[in-house]
């Protein structure tokens, strides 16, 4: 059965898009990542513009990361004065990925952008994955120890501000750069940026894990909303159609994803994700390296 | 098809009615408003008309002049990449033509040039020379691909030598606006009487009001798809929560 998707404009199956927010739904839950990482490539592989692609994720993101937040919200894992400085920063961020975003479609270049930032991103990430579940596996036979919180020069800059649920005293420019970027990313990628934010917000903020997983989900849910307007309203790329579809898929696959992590051990499955992020951004790649069969395309002037 | 039979009985009927020496040919389409249904269908319109007097019949439609970029990609630093760009401000947004034989054999290439009939006379390149040509001849291949642009040479069927017609399928992504069609009854190489029609095209359905709300208003239509996208959220996340 196909659906025509209005923004788009194709016709696309609906139990593909179904299959695809339910197989990366599966992945989000067993592993609590957002997956917009991994749909966006998936939604340009099957044919989706890609700059409708990244404009659809974004909405989906804003959907499907609302539970997480309210989830987290009700354990006390928001640090809400720390997430409105991000979101403050992502709300920056995202509008100067937006214009930078219509720019690159009005040179022709945005397809391109999309792709080529994805190779960086994947690939990096990829094989940071498959180092760290390397590791994981062998850090077993030792024991590990790490400090609370490390002092890095960015906590030193000007204007401190005390973010008492995450025991912090920094200067704001640290969590507000790290949130712009995390925007510029959403805008561009149509990603929650969170594989980027957490990592950041643990070892650069130095947020206990629990904490900056909530406290980037928060501010996850409200940029990429953000991001979703900002799309429509310059760029017109937002399938609503799109992007509820694959939402109604997500939340059923998410549910089976995180039951089956229980079951699971960790490192392989991780071992495994790294090896799909790497095989994505192989594709990726390739479609921009290897001569395509037709080398003119046409699009309504900007 | 019943109103097809119908505009065609409605075309016998013009004929009988018609004064026959003073007019060579009359034509008219099955609608002159269309409702293209979003999805994969499409819509068809049909051009029915009576010629008198011999000769050959051309039929052309075409839609809305548009604004269209063709981009070539060339490889850079080691990637296939949008190198060239060339701006069409007015190509036709959707051209057929469909002729009672092939275009060669009816008259002189230069008679349809003068009359923009076929595709590349239809599309004119922006600018002079073999690059503008080349992008010229990409927009037609393209535009053909995807069912804008036709060319059907023995698309125009004649009943009893006299009632004649021709069907011009319009794909779902059609543009909308007015369109003009226009018939030529060429005789001995030169055009002998012309007629023009005008149609609307319109799209009808859930998925043109969505995106005739994404074209129209889009700061309104991006927060209703943040709004409801967080309430869809919501919703799922407490589905899930009571289970």
């Amino acid at each position: 059965m196909d659906v025509y998707l209005p923004i788009a404009e194709m016709s696309v199956s609906v139990l593909l898009l179904l299959g695809l927010g339910g197989g990366v739904g599966f992945l989000s839950g067993l592993f609590g990542v957002g997956g917009g990482f991994l749909l966006t490539p998936l939604l340009i592989f099957a044919g989706v513009p890609p700059a409708v692609a990244v404009g659809s994720e974004a909405n989906q993101i804003a959907a499907s990361s609302v539970s997480g937040t309210l989830a987290h919200a009700r354990r006390g894992n928001v640090d809400y004065l720390m997430g409105a400085v991000l979101l403050a920063g992502g709300a920056v961020g995202s509008v100067a990925g937006v214009l930078l975003f219509r720019e690159l479609r009005a040179l022709g270049q945005i397809d391109a952008a999309i792709s080529i930032s994805y190779v960086a991103f994947l690939g990096v990430v990829g094989a940071l994955m498959a180092i760290e579940s390397a590791n994981a596996i062998l850090r077993r036979r030792r024991g590990a120890r790490r400090r609370l919180h490390r002092h890095y020069w960015v906590h030193g800059l000007p204007l401190k501000m005390r973010f008492r649920r995450s025991k912090l005293y920094i200067s704001v420019f640290a969590p507000f750069a790290l949130g712009a970027a995390g925007g510029m990313l959403s805008a561009i990628m149509g990603v929650g940026g969170g594989f980027l934010m957490v990592p950041a917000m643990i070892y650069l903020l130095g947020m206990s894990t629990l904490m900056a997983i909530g406290t980037s989900l928060f501010q996850i849910t409200f940029v990429t909303a953000i991001v979703t307007v900002l799309h429509a309203a310059t760029n017109r790329t937002v399938d609503t159609m799109l992007a509820m579809l694959l939402l109604a898929g997500a939340v059923v696959g998410a549910q089976f994803g995180a039951r089956a992590g229980a079951y699971l051990r960790g490192e392989q499955l991780r071992g495994l994700l790294a090896l799909l992020v790497l095989g994505v951004c192989a594709k990726l790649l390739i479609d921009l390296v290897a001569t395509p069969s037709e080398l003119y395309s046409v699009a309504p002037a900007p | 098809m019943r109103s097809r039979a119908a505009a065609v009985c409605a075309a016998a009927a013009a004929l009988a009615a018609a004064p026959a020496p003073a007019v060579e040919i009359i034509a008219d389409l099955s609608a002159h408003r269309i409702e293209i249904t979003t999805g994969f269908t499409g819509a068809e319109v049909l051009l029915f008309g009576v010629r008198d007097g011999g000769g050959d019949v051309v039929a052309i439609l075409r839609g809305p002049p548009e604004t269209v970029v063709v981009r070539r990609k060339r490889r850079s630093f080691g990637m296939w990449l949008n190198r060239r760009q060339i701006e069409f401000p007015d190509a036709p947004g959707y051209y057929a033509v469909a002729t009672s034989r092939p275009r060669a054999e009816i008259a002189p290439a230069r008679l349809f040039a003068q009359y923009g009939v076929g595709v590349s006379n239809a599309v004119r390149p922006p600018g002079a020379g073999p690059e503008a040509e080349a992008f010229r001849d990409a927009l037609v291949r393209l535009k053909t691909r995807s069912g804008h642009y036709r060319e059907s040479p023995n698309g125009v069927s004649f009943v009893e030598d006299k009632l004649f017609r021709a069907v011009f399928a319009l794909p779902a992504d059609a543009p909308t606006g007015r369109y003009r069609a226009e018939v030529l009854s060429i005789v001995d190489g030169d055009v002998a009487a012309r007629r023009v029609a005008d149609l609307t095209i319109g799209k009808t359905g859930f998925g043109a009001e969505m995106y005739e709300f994404a074209h129209t208003r889009p700061l309104a239509y991006g927060v209703f798809a943040a709004i409801f996208a967080l309430a869809a959220g919501w919703t799922a996340g407490m589905i899930f929560r009571r289970r």
